[in-house]
């Protein structure tokens, strides 16, 4: 009996040695990660301590925490040779490191976290420097991204990836990341039921985030900031997309918010400020746009064709240069109860809604959007007159896109 | 040179002395004065006072020096029975107009915000849009004085050249696009609008004040001039241009017309 107990506590102890395992270049058991995480037991703490370490594809295959001993200072430097962890097991956290220079090959996509089939991983306040890609997830259930940052400072579109990259995945939670200079801040492609809360996506080369097939996903309180478009949704469904950011994407082809044939989402409560174009619209429908701030962009919406049954409701349109421009012929969306800033209108009834229709697409508008060269005469006096002409001959009307109720005061 | 100056302070006590001048600046004080009180913000006072400004000095500019020129006709020709050098008595005019029109313009455009305590230094960009204006607009009205001796035909002629150059020119261009519509235009669009230097200055304006996101839509050519510096560069060339090969044509015109 005796020996059971002493053998069941030695085993005990063995396992309680085993939870928490210590890396460190001199002193310790272990130097190298990759050492620690293959001799590990499943489920136990690898302790990294401060140090560079020149290591790169660290397998994990088994679920681990790996953490760093103290407040940073643990430096992976993949020397632009490969992957630094490629995580292939459920439950796998890695918190706490500093990660540079996982390399570009044109053959792979190299990533500085590379999740294959893995569920519930947790990446945590890490830092990823000079990624191609930062962090990619594909096929992978439950994984939270936490208070990552993630920078890249690659020049062309073709050598460079996604901040965070996640395929055919569902149930990801990206949270509190900080990510630029990529191709895309964060890309979904066959994604689903997933959230993007409170990240800031900056300074990358192609849009600060990027849906392709993705249904059913949750973006809120994001700020996508001189990205060349903001956001990109496109070919997706359901898409809930709440108190956002979108400012300073400049460009001939740059967008606050880029939608593309896309149905039954939501857009509420946005603040989409200086872009060239505010709201990009093709073959969207079913969609509900209500109570934005749209300031001083370019066009606050630029409907290009097919979209129907959309609801613009209780936005803010303010000093637009163009309200809106609509190349689409029949209009089946709604606009009511907006402010327009350059709505003229009075209200004899003192309702705050205007007593007459605005009409927010111009003739200068159109023109300025399918000819080129025709935005250098922007803010002269012939496309003034242009505008006079078509508020006093109302048959020269470039769309039949009408705000019957636009608001007198701006929606607070 | 001494006569030079000496018709220069002539003409500058006229010009001090002309209710036109002093309507033309409190124009601009009052103007100022009012959009700063009434508009929401400093954007949008610059903003209306570009507009006010690229609308009202070329056309004050080439009206008044045109109608100046003529009035003072029988005043030049007793200075020319003088021993005076023709260019001396041209110069010695143009200057003075300028310098009228330039000052009203000046303390009228920046009274407002400094009796208001708002002055701001982009205010800089258009006073350098508005002089360019006034310089090169007060030249082309004499050059129709000098030209023709009617003055009712003269005036039609500055009044005509103004209204191409104010808005003519940009529907032209617009129609050329429109036309042209399948071509990259915007290359040739930016050098058929170099020609005018209401569009160089409305262009200066526009990047000056980044009044617009949708300066982005369009390309290189125009971000180039939005850089630091480089777009008052481009305006001061322009005017240069548009100051100097005018002047070239009136001084010749002036010396060999016959009186």
């Amino acid at each position: 009996m005796m020996i059971v107990i002493f053998l069941s506590l030695l085993n005990l102890c063995e396992f309680a040695s085993a939870r928490k395992i210590d890396v460190c270049p001199k002193g310790c058991a272990l130097q190298t990660i990759q050492e620690a995480v293959r001799v590990a037991p499943p489920r136990s703490q690898v302790v990294v301590h401060p140090a560079t370490y020149l290591e790169k594809d660290i397998l994990i295959n088994k679920p681990l925490e790996l953490v760093v001993s103290s407040q940073g200072g643990v430096i992976i430097d993949a020397q632009e040779a490969g992957a630094h962890f490629i995580v292939t097991a459920d439950d796998v956290t890695i918190r706490g490191f500093e990660l540079r220079n996982p390399g570009f090959a044109s053959i792979k996509d190299i990533a500085a976290v590379r999740v294959r089939s893995a569920n519930r991983c947790i990446f945590a306040n890490n830092q990823i420097v000079n990624s191609t890609y930062g962090i990619y997830i594909e096929k992978s259930t439950g994984c939270t991204i936490l208070d990552n940052h993630i920078r890249s400072n690659r020049r062309g579109a073709i050598e460079s990836g996604s901040g965070i990259h996640v395929w055919q995945s569902t149930n990801v939670e990206i949270v509190r990341n900080k990510i630029s200079g990529h191709r895309d801040g964060i890309y979904f492609e066959f994604v689903s039921h997933s959230r993007i809360v409170e990240n800031e996506s900056e300074e990358n080369l192609r849009y600060g985030l990027h849906f392709m097939f993705s249904n059913e996903n949750d973006y809120q309180r994001n700020t996508f900031r001189k990205n060349q478009s903001g956001v990109a949704v496109m070919y997706s469904k359901k898409i809930n997309m709440r108190a956002n950011r979108f400012e300073q994407s400049y460009g001939p082809a740059s967008f606050g918010l880029l939608l593309k044939d896309i149905s039954d989402s939501l857009i509420v409560g946005n603040l989409i400020k200086d872009n060239t174009t505010g709201f990009f619209v093709e073959g969207v429908s079913r969609t509900l746009i209500s109570d934005n701030d749209v300031i001083q962009n370019g066009w606050a919406i630029r409907i290009v064709s097919s979209s129907e049954n959309n609801t613009f409701i209780s936005n803010n349109f303010l000093d637009s240069t163009f309200e809106v421009a609509a190349l689409a012929g029949a209009n089946s969306n709604v606009f009511s109860g907006n402010y327009w800033s350059r709505y003229e209108g009075v209200d004899l009834d003192r309702n705050n809604i205007g007593d007459h229709a605005h009409r927010p697409a111009s003739l200068s508008g159109v023109w300025v959007q399918t000819i080129d060269g025709a935005a250098l005469l922007l803010n002269s006096f012939f496309l003034h007159l242009i505008d006079l002409a078509e508020a006093t001959l109302p048959s020269l009307v470039a769309s039949q896109i009408v705000d019957e109720h636009p608001l007198m005061r701006m929606r607070p | 040179m001494k006569k030079f100056w000496v018709l220069l302070a002539y003409g500058l006590r006229d010009q001090v002395r002309s209710r036109w001048v002093l309507a033309y600046g409190l124009f601009y004080f009052v103007a100022g004065v009012l959009l700063l009180q009434f508009g929401t913000d400093y954007r949008r006072y610059l903003a209306s006072m570009a507009n006010v400004i690229l609308l009202l000095s070329p056309a004050v500019s080439i009206l008044y020096s045109t109608v100046h020129w003529y009035a003072n006709g029988s005043f030049r020709h007793l200075i020319l029975v003088q021993p005076v050098s023709r260019p001396v008595v041209f110069f010695s005019s143009w200057l003075s107009i300028l310098v009228g029109l330039s000052g009203a313009f000046v303390i009228g455009a920046l009274g407002g915000p400094v009796l208001l305590g708002s002055f701001d230094a982009r205010i800089f960009s258009i006073l350098i849009a508005g002089l360019a204006l006034t310089t090169v607009f007060s030249l082309l009205g004499i050059l129709w004085a000098v030209t023709i001796r009617d003055r009712m035909k003269g005036l039609a002629g500055a009044l005509g050249t103004w209204l191409y150059l104010a808005i003519l020119h940009d529907g032209l261009i617009l129609g050329i696009l429109m036309m042209l519509r399948d071509f990259p235009m915007e290359r040739p669009a930016m050098a058929l609008l170099a020609l005018n230097l209401i569009d160089i200055a409305r262009l200066f304006l526009l990047l000056q004040f980044d009044l617009t996101a949708l300066m982005g839509y369009t390309g290189s050519v125009l971000q180039r001039m939005a850089r630091p510096g480089v777009g008052a560069a481009v305006i001061v060339l322009g005017s240069l241009f548009w100051i100097l090969i005018p002047a070239i044509i009136v001084n010749r015109r002036f010396q060999n017309r016959d009186f």
